[in-house]
């Protein structure tokens, strides 16, 4: 037996068999998961999905080895097999293929996380204010609808430029289901670009509030008064007709509506043993394994895809346009209601449910310690949530007519 | 109760005329893809509008 010292260890050695840029991108990346475990335990950054996605890609991109023919690889996922015996094979050898295939790639997970949104959402806050929060929904959804001619204009093709351009909707379901519809090709890029920008959400959008909004606006009370106690049989009609109306028009997105709605009606039925399985073991052990798998999928190979630092700008420019869309939006609104409403809800119609509700509010907390302005936030935030799914429903049904429009039919 | 009456008859006929809009009259302009595209997209935002209105029915209780 002649087997040299170093391919023992092999995780080490494959950093100096790569190309430097690879080996330097892994130790990178490997950092960069420690990062995303420490802000997430720290609450800076999203918990949820931020350790268990920084574990995975500490593990993967540590966890390299020589797989055949002195080829490097893992163990955790390949998500560019096209061939079915080549899948099959993996599917018994890579521990997270079979969660990748099942379930992320076909649309599976966002559905079932969609589920539990709308288990966990209360109409009541969006009925409160309904056409208040459609409004500054619509307002927010400005980096959905403005990023995609920017990601036309840099080459991108009209279902690649609509996948990036739905990351300013800031729902991660949304954008997995977009991407799988419109650019497979560039799915994993753009969802692992998505939910590491939605994790930042928390901590840029305050920023963005405290030097665009006078700190005085910032902590407008509202009337929690104005929140009218909705009959459960009518808001069970308006669900069934939301869901045929919605379906309907656009029945690419009819999985992701139906999810959301199914979830919405359980809530409104008092189902409670299924309410308590889609808002509980349902939407948290999805966004568990999303959060592990995107991160086993985050390899220097992925991030070093040509198109990648394009996408990490796009995605930036979307999610910075429907910040600030939402928050003129939510300065008209103050404006027109004559100081009535808070213009920080504005910023919860980027549709991170419940994230920028909760920026919201603990931005008007802190300018002034009676402001209480989450019920509202959260009816904008829900109203954002179907915006943002009937402008992906656009893009899914629209994208074969903008194709030929562009090609001068 | 009339009044809410009132708010859903004209929110279901507005997202019943916007899903007309968007799914029978949009198809017939598939050699005009401009008109067919705009077609649509006023067919939703009426439909939307439908639902809007229902919604602000909801408020009256």
């Amino acid at each position: 037996m002649n087997i040299p010292i170093w391919e023992l260890f092999q995780g080490f050695y494959t950093l100096f068999t790569a190309e430097p840029a690879v080996s330097i991108t892994r130790i990178a990346l490997i950092l960069l998961g420690a990062v995303f475990v420490y802000f997430g335990s720290k609450k800076i950054l999203e918990g949820l999905i931020m350790i268990p996605m920084g574990i995975a890609m500490i593990a993967v991109n540590a966890g390299t080895m020589f797989i055949r023919a002195g080829q490097a690889g893992n163990l955790f996922v390949d998500p560019l097999i096209a061939d079915s015996n080549t899948l099959i094979n993996l599917l018994q050898i890579n521990f997270l293929q079979p969660i990748f295939n099942f379930t992320l790639s076909n649309g599976l997970i966002p559905c079932l996380i969609f589920m539990g949104i709308g288990a966990i959402t209360d109409i009541d806050f969006m009925i409160a204010r309904p056409f208040t929060s459609l409004m500054l929904a619509v307002a927010a959804e400005f980096g959905t609808i403005f990023t995609f001619p920017i990601a036309l204009a840099w080459g991108f093709n009209p279902g690649q430029a609509a996948s990036i351009a739905i990351v300013g909707g800031a729902d991660g379901p949304m954008v997995l289901f977009t991407s799988l519809t419109l650019a497979r090709d560039l799915l994993v890029p753009i969802a692992v670009i998505a939910y590491v920008y939605l994790a930042l959400v928390y901590a840029v959008y305050p920023y963005l509030i405290k030097n665009l909004i006078p700190r005085k606006i910032q902590g407008t009370t509202m009337d929690l008064h104005s929140i009218p106690k909705v009959n459960k049989t009518e808001k069970l009609i308006f669900v069934v007709l939301a869901t045929a109306v919605l379906c309907i028009l656009f029945p690419v997105a009819a999985p992701l509506f139906a999810s959301f709605f199914v979830g919405v009606a359980i809530k409104e039925g008092n189902l409670l043993r299924h309410f308590e399985f889609l808002s509980g073991p349902l939407l948290y052990g999805s966004t568990f394994f999303l959060g592990f798998v995107l991160g086993a999928l985050l390899t220097a190979e992925t991030i070093l895809d040509g198109s990648v630092w394009k996408l990490l700008i796009l995605g930036c420019v979307a999610l910075l346009l429907s910040g600030l869309g939402g928050l003129a939006g939510g300065m008209i609104a103050y404006k027109v209601s004559k100081g009535k409403i808070n213009p920080l809800i504005g910023i919860a119609g980027v549709s991170c449910v419940p994230s920028t509700a909760k920026v919201a509010q603990s931005c008007a907390f802190k300018a002034n310690k009676r402001a209480m302005i989450l019920p509202f936030a959260m009816g904008v935030n829900v109203a954002g949530v179907i915006t943002t799914a009937i402008v992906a429903g656009l893009y899914m049904t629209s994208i074969p007519m903008i194709s030929q429009w562009l090609a001068g039919g | 109760m009339r009044v809410k009456l009132k708010f859903w008859v004209a929110g279901v006929a507005l997202a019943i005329s916007g899903l007309l809009l968007a799914k029978l009259i949009a198809p017939l302009y598939t050699c005009q893809v401009t008109l067919e595209l705009l077609v649509f997209i006023a067919g939703v935002i009426l439909a939307m509008a439908g639902l809007g209105v229902i919604l602000a029915g909801l408020r009256k209780s």
